[in-house]
């Protein structure tokens, strides 16, 4: 229930439920929150979620190495990232703070903030947009090598 | 009056001047791309290494969808990170006056470029002196079509304007070109220039 939260915005909350209420006891939110923790706790074994939860955790692109611009001092290839207003699971400003980085060493990086009421779930829900830059990016990639 | 007519690139005579100036098998940079139409000239006609600055999201996405490498930002927080001499050629097309430190920005281009080319309406033209003068407002004309209160402008320089400070930060000026309309101005550009490209370096 907690990790079904951190896919979606306050805002886009606030405009499924509100402060709605299912009966006198429950908000619809609850209800709402506890249904989908159901569905997960019968589709996916608990303990993989731990695992894959602690692998997040522990991924650090820094790591062992004296700063984010280091991890990049090498790269050849190009970058395109892209990033959602009101994802508070990967903030804007983090992504930012890889393109800046990149920017730094002069690698070829496209970034684009894409505003979207819907949290992560953005990355599944505004697919055409996402689409749109992918391909361009792909096109003129293929562009570069052919050439 | 020696003129002579412009060919225009993607609508553009400003946009056909830069592409003159601009070298092949280089690295630019246009700082406030828009849709990267200029960018994804360049780099297919003239294969050079192009890159853009944009403040507009929409533009932003539409210049990543055409292929070109597009920073979503704010072109005043743009430079900072980039290393020095990363570019032969530095871009600000009609955008200057826009800026909130103008000095900066130019230096700062310089920095990360070879060369910097700037476009940008001049504000001495005799239609903007008359309309000055036999107004009383701030002017509003073709060049300037904006409201004094909802105007992007916040900086009016002119061609004398900008040959000054170019004298006074030690610039080399290599070109020097105006326009009015389609048409090039060979005389008097403070005065019948409506846009002027420079094309500097330190």
């Amino acid at each position: 229930m907690v990790g079904h939260i951190t896919y979606m915005s306050d805002q886009s909350m606030r405009e499924k439920f509100g402060r709605r209420l299912r009966d006198q006891n429950q908000f619809e939110v609850e209800s709402y929150l506890r249904y989908r923790g159901s569905q997960f706790v019968d589709r996916f074994d608990a303990n993989s979620y731990l695992y894959i939860t602690k692998a997040m955790d522990y991924f650090d692109l820094t790591n062992g190495r004296p700063s984010l611009s280091a991890a990049f001092e090498n790269v050849r290839s190009r970058f395109l990232v892209i990033s959602f207003t009101s994802d508070w699971l990967y903030p804007s400003y983090q992504s930012l703070e890889v393109v800046r980085a990149l920017r730094g060493h002069n690698c070829d990086v496209a970034y684009c903030e894409l505003p979207t009421n819907y949290g992560h779930d953005a990355f599944l829900v505004n697919v055409g947009e996402q689409a749109e830059l992918v391909r361009g990016f792909l096109a003129s990639t293929l562009r570069g090598v052919e050439r | 009056m020696a003129q002579a007519f412009v060919p225009k690139l993607l609508g553009r005579s400003d946009y056909a001047i830069i592409s003159e100036l601009i070298e092949p098998n280089t690295r630019v940079l246009d700082l406030g791309c828009g849709e990267g139409e200029l960018l994804d000239w360049l780099a297919q006609n003239k294969h050079v290494d192009a890159r853009g600055v944009e403040i507009s999201g929409p533009r932003a996405q539409q210049a990543i969808a055409r292929g070109v490498s597009v920073f979503h930002s704010d072109l005043e927080d743009a430079l900072a990170d980039l290393p020095d001499q990363a570019f032969d050629y530095v871009i600000l097309s009609q955008t200057l006056q826009e800026t909130r430190e103008p000095l900066k920005v130019l230096r700062d281009m310089l920095r990360v470029g070879h060369r910097a080319i700037v476009a940008f309406p001049n504000f001495a033209h005799w239609s903007v002196r008359l309309a000055h003068l036999f107004t009383g407002r701030a002017p509003k004309t073709k060049l300037f079509p904006h409201d004094w209160y909802d105007s992007p402008n916040i900086h009016f320089l002119t061609v004398d304007d900008f040959e000054a400070l170019a004298a006074a930060e030690k610039w080399t000026v290599e070109r020097r070109m105006y326009l009015h309309g389609a048409r090039k101005v060979a005389v008097l550009p403070n005065l019948l220039a409506e846009v002027a490209v420079f094309l500097i370096r330190k």
